[in-house]
């Protein structure tokens, strides 16, 4: 075929021109998603991200802004598409629909919306995009039950299917759709805009192959998946060689037992790195399985993360990179096992442990452990509207909370766990919107998480209900806080309360329940975490810590001296001389916490022996 | 008189003057005085050789606002919001800047935490108040402030859009406490839903305030040393003016204003020539700025940050900024493929041609190396060194890349002409704008030597190049009006509105900005107050702006706004929604007080025949062509030129490749027709331009 055979050299000019040129297709592509959406949840929180394909499925680019795991497992999802219908069975005017996990979904409520893309009568490639629905549908409305066993619970499955047929929309699926979900208004119009979205961006690709000739798009194809591949292989290449591992855990396999297993061995030879999971628990009876096509996008991203950011990541830069997972272990489960939280949770667990393992072969880019959640939260019930007919109302929720410390600088305060890049909802919107008054919304600041860098902050918001209506919580990282690393402390859990109205104390909210009843008046409370600290905190800078006392981040001067060794006069200054002595009486004998759970990076370089 | 206007850029601070009875006019450009803008505002009028006691009016685009937040520069401020709500501007939105940079620093608020404290008080979400102000608490709060050594109060109080009546309770509390204190409150600042952007909004008005206010009374001072008498007026970034003693009520208008300017003169010029949908093309040392501006008016819009994830949310022309400028420093990166910025050599040390000690070659080196710069600039200011620049591309560049030296001069060229397409792309065709309607407006230093390539690139038939490009955004401040804009929170679905309530708040609103423009001493009968309305379908955030009618809003007339709100949002977004529902956000009101604009004169120019300057040897593909040079203001009106051609003015170049030509209209403005005309003789006098035209 053509295709395959004529592709020319494309000069290093016309690349990097044609590279950003695919970039700003994506970028287009989110733009028109963004102004047409219906929901809160695409415009507001920008939960949403876009990609472009080749005729075979490989990533060319993505828009830059998008959620990481969004992209990473995209890929899966067309080629799945075209292992079901045949690229000669794909049509111009073609929209394909997917939110099935087992075949290249995420979770359920990531809805993939891609085309072919047509350009003189040949298949040439394929824009999609993924977005966050408020609503799919199942046991709970928002559609992440937490404490969900089979897939059944959580939501509406769609397999690959066509949405629009050679330019004609296909009624009966769009009416099956509709009818499975709680706020069919927004799915329906959120659709659209994603429709909308990769006609955009198909219209985009055409006129750059009219402008530069099919072929010299199609070769420069090729060489941008090279030039990522040169990209990678230069940064893996910088690593020791050996073998790394590291091991976490999620708090509970979602249905009151746990702590569940996770361990990545990583070996790195030359410029190629292996990550196997072999040693983590089989799949579980609850939600926190996390289907292969997430398991492996989670390393993607660890793997742009730690080596350099600004690596094209096409399909190429993943060539050197392997993951391995047993069948039937809680990274790659068989059907129906549960797999709501296995996006939302164990994706950041993985990157994380990822993250932590290759610390030790590059120190300076090495980062404590995360909020590891997305902490999502539901609410839903009914509004009663003016003509007195009622109207369901779903409220979805995802604080973040603090990074781990990194080698140059503090962890990140309040910002997105490593798979996503949402953004939240404006306390006043959220009163605008649904049944709610916010009563707070801080920082939650401690003394967890200390380190010569320490993890960033969490935040605490009060929300009263002012109407009756259900909350469904999909939480991890409860009860075993974010990890510290080299000699950092642990950082702080995500904790739910509620206050019953009339009552003075707060009850635990457990982390994983649906359909939990709340009245008017309750209030209910999260405490997201801090991240974990990097490094001794007795080597923390004095000048930070009274910095951060002043701030109130750190309580007061007892902590400061408690937890770091320096020593605040009581009008305020520091003290610098009294400081180093408590530091050189301390050092070497710190009292540490006790980890619940040891997880400890070990390297084996190449060439020693195994087990010390 | 004189009227005057002066920009104050990054590098450079911009005089543009014209004598209103002789049409006499000056430019010139002196170096910007970074620590205190007030000496470089004083020698631009120097240099044009000016008495200050002949201005009727000096017009301002400052930096100085600007500068302070960028440095992290301004007053130490202190900020209070409703208890619980302190940490709302260090929370932000939670996004990232990007996916995977684990280096990236979030940035970090205007106003540390312990400055930021809470007073007990509630308004909800419809307005009323659920728990009256303490104002004992609030008391002791500004106290504490005070003693934080505060030396501005930005004030933030939840749902304060709908209802102010707690946020101006707190402003007369300061009075009383610390007379005389700068105070902002967010719902004079920004009366908008959304706390975090309305806070932080707030908080940078009380940021630069005392920055400002320090920096006008020193202007004010000097000026008036030397015997100025005239008005003082100050660019807004939304392209109206504002008397000086006022920007310092609300400095934050003030942000963004050398942009604003710029695409106001661009939008002036390019309409006076029959161009009403333009893209203005501004390209600096650092960045190239665009902004779209359809049927003659730019776009104004809310969406500004300085710093990334930290929003100003008040009116501004939509001018973006991407970065690549004559500094951007062409590199290699690990995987081989070219790049060129966004890191710029800047000023200091400068493209290495300026032989300032800069050994990585810029987009400048490249240009010089083509061949489309001459031995000097600034008028022979300047020595250019064209062999250390093409050495550079030599060794930094061609030998790595094993690639010839005029490859990669050529690569680096296009590569940021890429980049730039792509920006003027963003506000064009992606909001639904046919590229073949279009005109595409350069100035800026740099602006003519890459416009028409860039054009081409994008099926923008046109380019512009108005008189003294590099002065454009000091012209534009005697092209813009006195005007005061104001808006108000008012969410309703468009089947519920309560008419009764939105003629209440509009009128209010209206009499608002009328009353400011009034109080500033501009004559009643001028003020002409506009009114809008700011619509979006429920469920999404990009609001459009539509005109409303000046008298009360009716039943039919709102219905009429609705609709055009659904027309506006399909041309914009190409499609309807056809099960959107419309709701208001917002209503505002601008007033505007008109002033006497610059006009340029019809352009008496040089002689139809005149012969090349010289003829410079361009890289054209592999070769080197000799291209005639010629000055562009020894043109007469209606001459017609085929590239390659060069035409050359102070402090600016204009690039005609092969295959384009180039007219001189009758404001002396260059009209390149980027796809050529049919006829392509070598130069036609006017009357033979007119000729082959027909």
């Amino acid at each position: 075929m053509s295709i395959a055979t004529t592709r020319p050299s494309v000069d290093v000019v016309t690349l990097e021109v044609l590279r950003n040129g695919f970039i700003q297709i994506c970028e287009e592509v989110t733009i028109t998603m963004l102004k047409t959406a219906h929901s809160v949840i695409f415009t507001e929180g920008k939960d949403l991200s876009t990609a472009i394909f080749d005729r075979d499925a490989r990533l060319i680019a993505q828009d830059m802004q998008g959620c990481p795991i969004h992209v990473a497992a995209m890929p899966q999802a067309v080629k799945a598409g075209i292992k079901r219908y045949g690229i000669d069975e794909m049509h111009p005017g073609d929209v394909f629909l997917v939110n099935d996990c087992y075949a290249g979904g995420t979770h359920l409520p990531d809805i993939t919306v891609f085309a072919p893309v047509f350009f003189e009568d040949e298949l040439v490639g394929f824009v999609g995009n993924r977005g966050h629905h408020t609503d799919v549908g199942g046991m709970a409305p928002g559609s992440m039950p937490g404490d969900a066993t089979e897939m059944y619970q959580e939501g509406l499955i769609v397999p690959t299917v066509r949405i629009y047929e050679q330019g004609e929309p296909v009624r009966d699926v769009l009416a099956i759709i509709a009818a499975n979900v709680r706020l069919p208004h927004n799915t329906e119009g959120d659709i659209a805009a994603q429709r909308a979205g990769v006609l955009t961006g198909s219209r985009r690709l055409q006129s750059m192959m009219g402008r530069y000739g099919k072929a010299t798009v199609l070769g420069a194809v090729d060489q941008i998946i090279d030039y990522s591949e040169r990209h990678m292989r230069a940064e893996i290449a910088k690593l020791p060689d050996g073998t790394y591992s590291f091991e976490d855990y999620m708090d509970t396999d979602g249905q009151g037992g746990g702590p569940v297993r996770i361990a990545v061995t990583v070996t790195k030879a030359g410029s190629d790195i292996a990550f196997d999971f072999a040693g983590s628990d089989a799949q579980v009876a609850g939600a926190v399985n996390c289907v292969m096509s997430v398991t492996v996008a989670s390393v993607w991203i660890a793997m742009l993360m730690f080596t350099d950011p600004a690596i094209h990541p096409s399909d190429g830069a993943f060539a050197p990179v392997t993951v391995t997972a047993p069948l039937g272990s809680v990274v790659n489960p068989r059907p129906p096992a549960s797999t709501v939280s296995g996006l939302t949770e164990t994706c950041n667990r993985i990157i994380d442990l990822c993250l932590a393992a290759l610390a030790l072969g590059a120190p300076e880019r090495g980062v404590a452990g995360e909020t590891g959640t997305c902490n999502v939260h539901t609410l839903g019930g009914m509004h009663v509207t003016e003509d007195g007919s009622t109207e369901q109302w779903v409220a979805i929720l995802n604080p973040k909370g603090g990074w781990g410390g990194m080698d140059a600088k503090d962890g990140w305060t309040c910002v997105q766990d490593p798979l996503s890049n949402c953004r939240n909802q404006p306390c006043e919107s959220l009163e605008h919107n649904f049944p709610m008054i916010v009563r707070r919304f801080g920082l939650r600041t401690g003394s967890e998480g200390a380190g010569r860098h320490r993890g960033g902050f969490g935040l605490v918001r009060d929300i009263e209900m002012t109407g009756d209506c259900v909350i469904s919580t999909c939480l991890d990282r409860s009860t075993i806080p974010p990890f510290g690393l080299f000699g950092g402390d642990d950082g702080s859990c995500n904790v739910m309360s509620i206050r019953r109205v009339g009552a003075a104390e707060w009850e635990p909210l457990a982390s994983r329940r649906s359909n939990v009843a709340l009245a008017a008046g309750d209030v209910v409370r999260i405490e997201t975490a801090i991240g974990g600290g990097f490094g001794d905190p007795l080597e923390r800078e004095a000048d930070a810590v009274l910095e951060d006392v002043l701030d109130g981040y750190l309580a007061d001067a007892g902590a400061a001296r408690e937890v770091y060794g320096v020593v605040i006069t009581p009008e305020g200054d520091l003290d610098r001389d009294a400081t180093s002595a408590l530091r050189s009486e301390r050092a070497g004998h710190r009292i540490r916490r006790e980890h619940p759970l040891p997880r400890v990076p070990r390297f084996v370089a190449a060439g020693t022996e195994a087990g010390s | 008189m004189r009227h005057v206007g002066i920009d104050v850029g990054g590098t450079f601070t911009d005089l543009f003057a014209y004598d209103d009875q002789s049409g006499e006019t000056w430019s010139t450009k002196v170096p910007t005085t970074a620590d205190n803008q007030a000496r470089g505002v004083l020698a631009s009028v120097a240099a044009a050789n000016l008495d200050p006691a002949s201005f009727a009016l000096l017009a301002h685009g400052t930096t100085t606002g600007l500068n302070a937040l960028i440095e992290r520069a301004g007053a130490v401020t202190g900020l209070l919001t409703t208890e619980g709500f302190t940490d709302v501007i260090e929370i932000m939105r939670t996004d990232r800047a990007s996916g995977y940079d684990l280096s990236w620093r979030k940035p970090k608020p205007y106003v540390q935490r312990r400055r930021r404290l809470g007073l007990h008080e509630r308004v909800l979400a419809d307005g009323t108040v659920e728990t009256a102000l303490d104002e004992e608490q609030a008391r002791t709060q500004i106290r504490a402030l005070l003693e934080a050594g505060a030396e501005a109060i930005a004030v933030s109080l939840l749902h304060a859009y709908a209802n102010p009546v707690h946020e101006i309770r707190v402003k007369a509390l300061i009075e009383q406490v610390a007379p005389g204190l700068h105070v902002s409150l967010s719902s004079d600042v920004n009366a908008e839903v959304r706390e975090f952007e309305r806070t932080n909004t707030v908080v940078i008005d009380a940021y630069i305030k005392p920055i400002m206010v320090r920096y006008i009374d020193e202007l004010v001072s000097r000026l008036r040393s030397e015997g100025f008498d005239g008005r003082l007026l100050l660019m807004q970034g939304s392209g109206g003016m504002v008397p000086a003693e006022r920007a310092s009520a609300r400095p934050i208008v003030t942000l963004s204003s050398g942009p604003a300017a710029g695409a106001i003169a661009a939008a002036a010029v390019a309409s006076e020539a029959g161009a009403r949908d333009v893209v203005t093309f501004d390209v600096g040392g650092t960045s190239t700025d665009v902004a779209l501006i359809r049927d003659g008016k730019p776009f104004v819009d809310v969406q500004m940050q300085v710093e990334w994830g930290l929003p100003a949310r008040i009116p501004m022309v939509d001018v973006s900024s991407v970065g690549a400028g004559g500094g951007s420093i062409g590199w290699i990166d690990q995987g081989g493929l070219l790049k060129m910025g966004p890191q710029s050599a800047g000023a200091t040390p400068g493209p290495v041609s300026y032989g300032g000690g800069g050994t990585q070659p810029t987009l400048s080196d490249a240009l010089l190396v083509k061949g489309l710069l001459g031995g000097a600039l600034a008028g022979g200011a300047l020595a250019l060194d064209a062999e250390a620049a093409h050495a550079a591309v030599e060794q930094e560049l061609a030998a790595p890349l094993g690639l010839s030296a005029d490859r990669v001069t050529e690569g680096m060229i296009q590569i940021a002409q890429a980049n730039m397409a792509n920006a003027v792309r963003s506000v064009s065709v992606w909001k639904g704008i046919d590229p073949r309607d279009l005109t595409l407006v350069a100035f800026g230093g740099a602006g003519g030597l890459v416009a028409a390539p860039v054009a081409e690139m994008l099926d923008i038939p046109r380019v512009l190049i108005p008189t003294t490009p590099g002065n454009a955004c000091a012209m534009g401040t005697l092209m813009a009006d006195v005007q005061q804009d104001r808006s108000v929170a008012f969410l309703a679905r468009s089947e519920q509105v309560d008419l009764a309530e939105a003629n209440r708040l509009l009128d209010a609103l209206s009499a608002a900005v009328a009353g400011e423009l009034a109080a500033q001493g501009q004559a009643e009968e001028r003020i002409e107050v506009t009114r809008y309305a700011d619509l979006r379908y429920e469920g999404q955030i990009h609001e459009l702006q539509i005109e409303l009618p000046a008298g009360p809003l009716d039943g039919a007339l709102l219905a009429d706004a609705v609709e055009r709100f659904e027309q506006a949002y399909e041309t914009v977004y190409t499609i309807r929604l056809r099960t959107g529902r419309p709701e208001f956000v917002s209503l505002r009101a601008r007033a505007i007080s008109r002033l006497p604009h610059w006009e340029p004169p019809a352009f008496v120019g040089g002689a139809t025949q005149v012969e090349p300057v010289e003829h410079r040897d361009v890289l054209i593909g592999d070769t080197r062509v000799p291209v005639p040079v010629y000055d562009r203001y020894a043109l007469a009106a209606g001459t017609r030129l085929a590239g390659p051609v060069i035409l050359v003015e102070a402090g600016s170049t204009t690039w005609v490749a092969d295959g384009m030509c180039v007219d001189v209209d009758a404001r002396g403005n260059l009209v390149i027709h980027v796809g050529g005309v049919a006829d392509d003789a070598a130069m036609k006098t006017p009357a033979q331009a007119e000729e082959a035209v027909r």
